[in-house]
């Protein structure tokens, strides 16, 4: 019986590879996978016969259809609460960088650093780019950043496609240590007692997410002076859209305020809603944006509906995801019955297997957390490795290959899209580079955790 | 828009498939008034246009900008004499071939928000895309514009690209390749070209090889307006009010 309910798990498991590879909805694919994932394990639980298998996995294989369909439904998305506030605040801070003109007076000041060298250009504004993106979050962010980068980028000769893999590159690169994705990640795992098992300011996971941030980005510049070695620009003439209105006087102490947060996180430990808050204020005090009280509950207001707007689109998405990684807990004991002697119980074994087949992390396949990957890493934490190590090996192909490169990130689709590059060229570009970081960190990994 | 489409729409939203984007929406115009307005433009106000998009533009005044503006026109003219004596024709196809460019026609359909006209890639390599010459002549018919005839239009966009081939030959001399200005402070040094006097220089080039008594620069807006009339729009309101700009300054 456990056979035969994992090998019907594992068909599903195949078929959502293949509906999100063909572009299928993932909000739905998620809800239909966590209806499938809970259904399936409940009628194996019904007629588990082996005593040592429904011994082996008390509260998993006993559990009652109430409780079951509790925890994956209700308890699920309520555990992202947390996330999904962080989410907002992040959006938040976002606004108000983009609507003082920080983030457009940063590029700009990258841009009259470099000015018409290619190779300098795109290191500044990759390094640029990603210093900004180790605190901002969501596609309203990217895009509104992208519309200022990308023609910069392409003005100066820069082939499109390296323009945009470059870009995404960098922003996936500051995503390590982005605390809003990363909250993302960590609510993966919660202990029993809905307790996180690893923080954010863990020191080992601090530093290994540091090394991330360095290691890609060191790659995408590597990337730019190899793709530029043999001076390949291209002039273009392309209608460009209207130049926007400049924003007001920024002065060079408010361009700190991108890393702010992170940084009162990291160093003095504020949690990051409240350095989410003390950057913006400190962003808008510092372009002069808060000189009234009713200016300042204005602007407040704005930028705080603008930012949750922002993320809108993320939110029904997110709330999805928990319920299928939920489900997934359920279908622990089965895929254990059938894979438990496959899988081995060697890190050393698993970091090689992760580094070769890193590209499954792309099309929400089974390396990624925000997609399938969410069961493989149920199926991971039934055979019992440490949680810092789970962490590390599941987070390097969802961030290096699903929000970095992947077509079913919405930002990668919009920059895509926006220079009119073909699916083809962006990964022929970007997936050997994205590869190499992920085999790079996955050793990392391994020496760090394993 | 249909059941089904709403449905895609409110679950694409939800699932982050589609970023949200707010593009203003800006005031309609007809077509031919556009057109009549744009052939009016002068010189110097689509070279503070040119400047809008310049990535340097921080850095330089406005005195500064109208110096650079002026002497990049007469570069692109006085290099298309030139081109034009050296080869002995003002065929621009004629003129590729004895430079031993390759110029290439590409159909590919180019909508988006990037709507790509031409490009020239170095060192020797130019590429048409035809699919703008189809949209602007079916606009021809609407308004009677010359330069979106489709032989015309064609021999504007491989002009133009010429030009950045011109540059390529004659790095050492060309004054928009000379032309630099310092980024760095004392003792370091970064001297930079200013990108988009090259893209001016080359407009003035090709009007000068065909003849034009309008600025190519306005076909931005035109070939624009066949794939997306909203933001031909905006392009339009912009070139407006840099229009006015400079006759205020002109009556101080
Ligand atoms: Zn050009």
């Amino acid at each position: 019986m456990e056979y035969v309910i994992g090998i019907l798990l594992l068909i599903s498991f195949v078929g959502l590879a293949v509906y999100a590879v063909r572009g299928g909805n993932l909000m739905m694919g998620m809800l239909i996978m966590g209806v499938i994932w809970t259904v399936l394990p409940l009628i194996g639980n019904t007629f588990a016969t082996n005593p040592d298998f429904v011994a082996g996995y008390p509260g998993v294989t006993d559990i009652s259809i109430v409780d079951a369909i509790t925890r994956v439904f209700q308890s699920g998305p309520e555990g992202w609460g947390s996330v999904l506030v962080n989410v907002m605040f992040g959006a938040w801070f976002g606004r108000v960088l983009l609507e003082t003109g920080i983030a457009d007076a940063l590029i700009r000041k990258a841009v009259e650093l470099g000015g018409d060298k290619p190779v300098i250009i795109c290191v500044l504004l990759s390094t640029v780019t990603t210093a900004i993106f180790s605190t901002l979050f969501g596609a309203g962010a990217v895009v509104a950043i992208g519309v200022i980068i990308l023609p910069i980028l392409m003005s100066l000769g820069i082939p499109k496609t390296l323009s945009i893999g470059s870009f995404m590159m960098s922003v996936g690169a500051g995503m390590y240590l982005n605390p809003v994705l990363s909250g993302q990640f960590l609510a993966f795992f919660l202990g029993e007692d809905g307790k996180q098992l690893i923080t954010y300011d863990d020191p080992m996971r601090l530093k290994w997410a540091g090394i991330g941030l360095a290691v890609q980005l060191i790659m995408v510049i590597l990337m730019c002076v190899f793709s530029l070695r043999k001076k390949k620009t291209v002039h273009a003439w392309s209608a460009s859209a209207q130049r926007k209105a400049r924003p007001g006087y920024v002065p060079s102490i408010a361009l700190v305020a991108p890393v702010l947060p992170v940084v009162l996180l990291v160093v003095f430990h504020v949690p990051i809603i409240l350095g989410f808050i003390i950057g913006s204020f400190f962003a808008l005090i510092a372009c002069g944006k808060l000189k009234t009280f009713r200016g300042a509950c204005r602007v407040l207001n704005k930028d705080f509906y603008d930012g949750v707007v922002d993320t809108a689109p993320l939110v029904g998405f997110l709330l999805m995801i928990p319920m299928f990684n939920k489900a997934a807990e359920l279908c622990v004991p089965y895929f254990n019955a059938l894979l438990g002697n496959v899988i081995p119980n060697n890190t050393l074994v698993i970091s090689i297997v992760f580094a070769v087949l890193a590209p499954l992390g792309l099309f929400r396949g089974p390396l990624t957390l925000f997609g399938c990957g969410a069961a493989t890493l149920g199926i991971l934490k039934g055979i019992g490795f440490s949680t810092p190590y789970l962490y590390a090996l599941m987070v390097i192909p969802s961030i290096t290959m699903n929000v970095s490169i992947c077509m079913t990130q919405s930002w990668v689709a919009w920059g895509v899209s926006y220079a009119k590059v073909s699916t083809k060229e962006h990964l022929k570009k970007t997936l050997p580079v994205a590869w190499i970081v992920c085999a790079v960190m996955q050793l990392i990994t391994y020496v760090m955790f394993g | 828009m249909g059941n089904y489409e709403k449905w895609k729409t409110l679950m694409d939203a939800f699932s982050g498939q589609k970023p949200v984007e707010n593009m203003p929406s800006f005031p309609e115009v007809p077509i031919v008034q556009m057109v009549q307005t744009l052939c009016s433009i002068e010189e110097q106000v689509w070279g503070m246009y040119a400047f809008e998009r310049e990535p340097l533009e921080g850095k330089i005044s406005l005195g500064q900008k109208k110096q650079y503006i002026k002497a990049a026109n007469e570069c692109g003219r006085s290099w298309a004499k030139k081109v034009m004596k050296e080869y002995e024709t003002a065929q621009p196809e004629t003129i590729a071939k004895k430079m031993g460019i390759a110029v290439k026609k590409t159909a590919r359909p180019i909508g988006g928000e990037i709507v790509l006209f031409a490009q020239f890639v170095r060192p020797n390599e130019i590429t048409i895309f035809t699919d703008c010459i189809h949209k602007a002549n079916l606009l021809e018919k609407e308004c009677d514009c010359k330069i979106l005839q489709e032989d015309i239009l064609e021999k504007i966009l491989l002009s133009h690209e010429l030009f950045h081939a011109v540059e390529e030959k004659h790095q050492k001399e060309i004054y928009t390749h000379t032309e630099k200005i310092e980024l760095w402070k004392k003792p370091f040094s970064n001297r930079s070209k200013i990108v988009c006097l090259s893209e001016i220089a080359a407009m003035a080039f090709a009007a000068e090889i065909m003849r034009l008594q309008v600025s190519p620069y306005m076909l931005d807006i035109l070939l624009t307006y066949s794939y997306d009339k909203n933001a031909a729009y905006g392009l339009y309101e912009e070139i407006c009010s840099l229009q006015a700009q400079f006759h205020d300054e002109a009556i101080l």
